[in-house]
């Protein structure tokens, strides 16, 4: 789906997505892995829609159980003793709390790139990139195309293997295959290049298609990104980020500023799907 | 071509003084900084070799090719963690373009790699291991000239992928589950991970045996053809007719 916060200006894309992810690895409080989990999940489904509900029920909810199984079967740390198994090892409340916020932690991340692969295309990461370190992001953009590229070309091979009733076996077959491709891909390097530089790659003086610009809007939304990337680096130096799952459990005092900083938080998290819910309204309304 | 290993290992060091400073004062919390560092630490040695000998596309695109196939490979075999041929072909890499070369398909594929198999504190030292080993082994073996030899190629390449490799990936995990670093904890995350870093080495070896000629040949074609790396300064200047 077209999301206003993907038309925004890249380097805004990049702050943004880098300070999520940096505070969801950072952040073990359960209020603060709550809502980067929250607006990691809704943006991915209004990003992704179903196919990220069914990657969501197949593969990371099984993934996460599977953490909080294997956190709470083999720790026994804690205090609070919920059951004790046949050969005696306790199952303790901290350990599971524990490994549900592992878990949270390691989907929260995951779902981050998942919002982040459908924002951040690839001309905007050279965008990015490109100026402070050229050759680096363009061996990057153009690796990442190779490898789709090269899967094509091995299936082609194959199918033409096939074709023409090569016997090869599996496994002679393949290696054949795979010199096919080394062959193919290396040549094709060649012309790639030869491509490149005919259309002026490297040469002095010129200039690069951009269509990215600042507006009012993005500029706005950057400085006010790093403003909340402050307040919320300043709760953490304050110590109201922290939190203990052992051996028992033990989180910051609530005061006003712990909720300022979950607010502002929030505000950071669901930046994003704010501005894509008021461009609709405002798109809807203008009909 | 006239090869530079100073700048590499200065720069490999620099890489591993950026470890240490993630590990020890930034607590091991901003990896994705320090593997943007490492990234960009491993390309200096590269950057040098492309300032040198500007325009040079060709060469900039046969490296993003193996990276490629470095990456492609490693997905292919995902069922089996171990079997990781990516280390193998960076080290073929290495072998046959240069180390400079080498250290960076390793770096590059295993960054790019991680974006499949998911990034995570463990990026930087896998990033950081991989192109020390790739760099190693193909310096050993180049300087000993050894290019065509499967056997000792495969030895190398392999001892280089389990013990650099390993040791660089498995201190990741010192650093995340050894709070106190004292010989007997630090030893027995290390002894741990031993296993897996044998099976992937004895894989390196074995995918190196059996890869090394076809993929070298290849590689060495190309670059007499096109007068690539090594061969742009050794042989004789380019035929008439040839596009440039």
């Amino acid at each position: 789906m077209r999301s206003a916060f993907a038309g925004s200006h890249p380097a805004l894309n990049f702050l943004f997505f880098a300070s999520v992810v940096a505070f969801g690895m950072l952040f073990f409080h359960p209020a603060m892995l709550g809502i980067s989990f929250a607006a990691a999940l809704s943006y991915s489904i209004r990003l992704r829609g179903r196919a990220m509900c069914k990657t969501l029920l197949c593969v990371l909810l099984p993934t996460l159980l599977f953490v909080v199984f294997l956190g709470a079967a083999f720790n026994h740390y804690g205090v609070t003793t919920l059951f004790t198994l046949s050969n005696g090892n306790r199952v303790t409340l901290e350990a599971i709390v524990h490994g549900f916020a592992t878990g949270g932690m390691v989907l929260t991340v995951f779902l981050w790139f998942v919002c982040y692969n459908a924002v951040v295309t690839t001309d905007k990461f050279l965008h990015v990139f490109g100026r402070v370190f050229p050759t680096g992001a363009l061996l990057v953009s153009m690796t990442l195309r190779f490898i789709p590229l090269l899967t094509r070309r091995m299936r082609k091979i194959f199918e033409a293997q096939r074709g023409i009733g090569y016997g090869g076996g599996r496994l002679r077959g393949g290696l054949h295959a795979l010199s096919i491709l080394i062959t193919w891909s290396l040549e094709n390097a060649v012309d790639v290049a030869d491509s490149m530089k005919s259309r002026g790659y490297g040469s002095r003086g010129r200039t690069s298609y951009t269509r990215f610009f600042w507006t009012r809007r993005d500029v706005l939304l950057t400085l006010a990104v790093l403003a909340l990337d402050a307040l919320v680096i300043a709760g953490m130096a304050a110590g109201q980020t922290r939190a203990m799952y052992n051996p028992y459990i033990s989180l910051p005092a609530m005061t006003a500023f712990s909720i300022v900083l979950y607010a502002c938080y929030a505000l950071l998290c669901f930046m994003p799907l704010a501005l894509d819910c008021t461009e609709e309204i405002r798109w809807n309304r203008s009909r | 071509m006239p090869r530079k290993p100073l700048l590499t290992v200065v720069s490999l060091t620099l890489c591993l003084a950026a470890v240490l400073v993630g590990a020890f004062l930034l607590r091991d919390r901003s990896y994705y900084l320090i593997s943007g560092v490492i990234l960009l630490l491993a390309c200096l040695p590269f950057a040098a070799l492309f300032r040198r000998r500007h325009g040079k596309v060709r060469e900039l695109v046969i490296v993003s090719v193996m990276a490629a196939l470095a990456v492609a490979s490693r997905a292919a075999f995902y069922m089996l963690p171990t079997v990781k041929p990516l280390c193998a072909i960076a080290i073929i890499t290495g072998l046959y373009l240069g180390e400079e070369v080498g250290c960076m398909v390793g770096v590059l594929s295993m960054f790019l790699s991680n974006f499949l198999f998911g990034q995570g504190a463990w990026t930087p030292y896998q990033i950081f291991g991989m192109g020390f080993a790739a760099f190693t082994a193909a310096l050993i073996l180049r300087s000993l000239r050894w290019q065509g030899k499967r056997i000792p190629c495969a030895v190398v390449g392999g001892v280089c992928c389990f013990l650099l490799y390993g040791l660089c990936a498995d201190s990741c995990a010192v650093f995340a589950m050894a709070p106190d670093l004292t010989w007997k904890s630090v030893s027995a995350v290390i002894l741990s991970g031993l296993p897996f870093n044998a099976s992937h080495g004895a894989v390196t070896g074995i995918v190196i045996f059996f890869l090394c000629r076809p993929i070298g040949e290849k590689l060495e074609r190309l670059c007499t053809k096109y007068q690539l790396f090594y061969a742009a300064e050794t042989t004789v200047p380019q035929a008439e007719g040839e596009p440039v």
